[in-house]
């Protein structure tokens, strides 16, 4: 389930308009899960600008993506967060110690140009999406990992 | 000797000029046979065309040349326009004014990011701007 937040390190403006479709959540969790299930890597996608300012080591992009990697806690060593950040136009992609012999730094700048690309031109959900296939192809197949338990229905938040 | 040829040689060209006024004569007759239907007066009165009928008004010549291609110019363009209006595309240059969504994040995304000590556990990844 997509989980959102209104403050600290994650941020966007107040007026809240444009962003990505109920399909398009859909489309985006459908394909997290895949990962999980058909490849065993641990991915998670945020979508948003950061707000620099309030994340402890606030001084580049890459930080702040490497604090949202940390978040993800006993994860973390074996998780890729994929950073979108559509109105700063920047993305970090966050490999973990474990995972990263599974998806190297090439895989991971490899999907990165794939998904810039399609960013470009205004595809947002589909970059994210092909960047993912992308990352778990060259990951190859694995053994399934359960849903984290935030993925579960009762536990979601709700969006703001 | 030669009288036999001769004679062989008129007999031949006695046979040839009625052959060919023959088939010069069976071909005017095939040509004229065929095209005899289109000679003959139409049974069923004057062909269709042939009445001009009444002429189109200036109004309706532009209702039916002008406003109705326009209309279906305005149609089909709509239904092209207004999906890409519904969706509320991403544009790079509009910014974004979404708030965050984070898929398979931590429970507490709030919390976990401002618990959250950077160690050893960002390794490695690629990063990009467009």
């Amino acid at each position: 389930m997509a989980t959102g937040s209104q403050d600290s390190g994650i941020q966007g403006p107040a007026s809240a308009s444009e962003g990505l479709s109920a399909r398009q959540q859909e489309r985006i969790e459908h394909v997290v899960s895949l990962c999980r299930s058909e490849n065993g890597l641990d991915v998670s996608v945020l979508v948003g600008d950061l707000n620099l300012e309030a994340l402890a080591d606030g001084s580049a992009f890459r930080s702040g993506a490497e604090q949202l990697h940390a978040a993800l806690g006993e994860r973390a060593p074996s998780a890729v967060l994929v950073v979108v950040a559509p109105g700063q136009r920047r993305l970090e992609i966050v490999t973990g110690p474990v995972v990263r012999r599974r998806v190297p730094d090439r895989v991971a700048a490899l999907a990165v140009l794939s998904m810039t690309g399609a960013f470009s031109g205004g595809d947002l959900a589909g970059g994210i999406i092909d960047g993912l296939r992308q990352m778990a192809a060259a990951a190859g197949r694995g053994l399934a990992i359960a849903a984290p338990p935030e993925m579960a229905p009762s536990t979601a938040v709700a969006r703001h | 000797m030669s009288l036999t040829v001769r004679t062989q040689m008129r007999e031949h060209m006695s046979r040839a000029l009625p052959r060919a006024a023959t088939a010069v004569l069976i071909g005017f007759a095939t040509a004229a046979l065929t095209a005899t239907p289109a000679f003959a007066e139409n049974p069923l009165g004057p062909s269709e065309g042939a009445d001009p009928g009444t002429a189109l008004g200036t109004g309706s010549a532009l209702l039916l040349y002008v406003a109705g291609p326009l209309v279906l110019l305005l149609l089909i363009a709509t239904i092209v326009w207004l999906p890409g209006v519904r969706a509320g595309r991403y544009r790079p240059q509009r910014g974004w004014s979404a708030s965050p969504v984070w898929f398979a994040g931590p429970p507490d995304p709030v919390a976990a990011v401002q618990d959250a000590h950077v160690g050893e556990t960002a390794r490695g990844g690629a990063s990009g701007n467009w």
